[in-house]
């Protein structure tokens, strides 16, 4: 008796174990994904101050508009990268560039990594180079942004809305004025 | 004791029975789950245009792709678009490249890895300024999916042709690949 007893209390903790295994697994999972991922559409105001003569403003619409690799964290605070790249070559020159970004990403209030408002700012670079007849040249500007969201959850992923406002600083020995962007980005978070 | 064992019993069935409910769930997402495939790409292609030398391209993102999931079969449509207008300085510039794409699945693993052949076709609507053009893309292309935790890296190689058009420029082939990541809701 004391045999078959031992036996079920064997076969109840081995048929009791995956299950709980199981349930932390799925915990876990679902509450750590390590990244966000996303690409968005963009609209903005465009006006160009210092340097420019002619008709200095326009609207600018434009899909993919980046890259955007986001870091979660268990903290307020997390950073995001965002990036493109475009290089071409032919003839003997070639074109290039290049946008890499980095932003911090605030949330607000009840806020989680995955819906609600949040507050962002960010530095970037525009990397321009180019050669052409043999000619080359090259030209780097510095651009700080800032802006407010917010991720509105769909199924699994979310829409994230996000209202900016970019500065791009003058880079006078290359005769690039500065300018400022007033737009949006809408688009799709996904997370993994 | 008798009761006791009763128990035992019905607290076995108890916990098995969420268990087997999460394994059957487990095997049957793959198939039927995910209704988009979402993704953007990093590509890398050698780009000749007619009577000019040719030259390699490299760029990210790529395009915005969306694929339709279906729930049977190996057959899947997947949009693609690119889209950038612009009205700085006075003039409205644009270009817009949307296109759509049949993806055959080659592999028990359906639409989430394993090796697919894809073909499609685009349109290439543009205005640099000097006036508007409109030029048709073809291409076609075999690349695989390769799980990583709930994503997938895809790789694709393939042949892209696209019509010549005064305004846009001459015909053009491209042979080259692209690299990305796949994600799916």
């Amino acid at each position: 008796m004391r045999k078959l007893t031992g036996t079920l209390v064997a076969a109840v903790a081995l048929v009791a174990l995956p299950h709980i295994a199981l349930a932390q697994r799925a915990r876990s999972a679902a509450a750590a994904p390590k990244n966000e991922i996303g690409v968005d559409l963009g609209a903005a105001y465009s006006h160009y101050g210092s340097g420019c003569t002619t008709s200095c403003s326009g609207i600018g619409i434009g899909t993919p508009v980046d890259i955007r690799w986001g870091f979660m964290a268990n903290g307020l605070l997390s950073f995001e990268p965002r990036f493109s790249f475009n290089y071409i070559s032919g003839f003997g020159d070639h074109a290039l560039s290049f946008n890499p970004d980095v932003n911090v990403l605030y949330r607000m209030g009840k806020s989680t990594a995955r819906k609600g408002l949040y507050l962002t700012g960010g530095l970037g670079l525009n990397i321009l180079s180019g050669s052409s007849g043999g000619v080359s040249t090259s030209s780097t500007q510095l651009s700080l942004n800032g802006g407010v969201g917010k991720r509105i959850p769909m199924e699994s992923n979310a829409w994230r809305l996000e209202g900016f406002l970019r500065y791009n600083l003058a880079n006078t020995s290359k005769g690039i004025p500065s300018s400022f962007q007033l737009g949006a980005r809408v688009g799709m978070s996904f997370w993994r | 004791m008798r009761r006791l064992f009763g128990g035992m019993v019905l607290a076995a069935i108890a916990l098995a029975l969420p268990a087997s409910v999460q394994a059957q769930r487990r095997a049957a997402a793959p198939m039927g789950g995910a209704k988009h495939e979402f993704g953007v790409d990093v590509s890398v292609a050698y780009v000749k245009p007619q009577n000019i030398s040719g030259g390699i391209q490299i760029l990210t993102p790529v395009d915005v792709r969306f694929g339709f999931v279906p729930s049977r079969g190996n057959m899947m449509w997947e949009g693609r678009l690119t889209a950038d207008i612009n009205t700085v300085g006075g003039t409205t510039r644009y270009l817009l490249t949307p296109g759509v794409n049949v993806l055959f699945s080659n592999t028990p693993g359906g639409h989430r890895r394993g090796m697919f052949f894809g073909g499609g076709a685009g349109l290439v609507l543009a205005d640099g300024g000097a006036g508007s053009g409109t030029a048709v893309q073809l291409h076609a292309g075999v690349g695989w999916r390769k799980p990583y935790e709930s994503a997938a890296w895809r790789y694709e190689v393939g042949f892209q042709w696209q019509s010549d058009n005064a305004n846009i420029g001459p015909s053009t082939i491209a042979i080259g690949g692209r690299v990305g990541i796949s994600l799916w809701h």
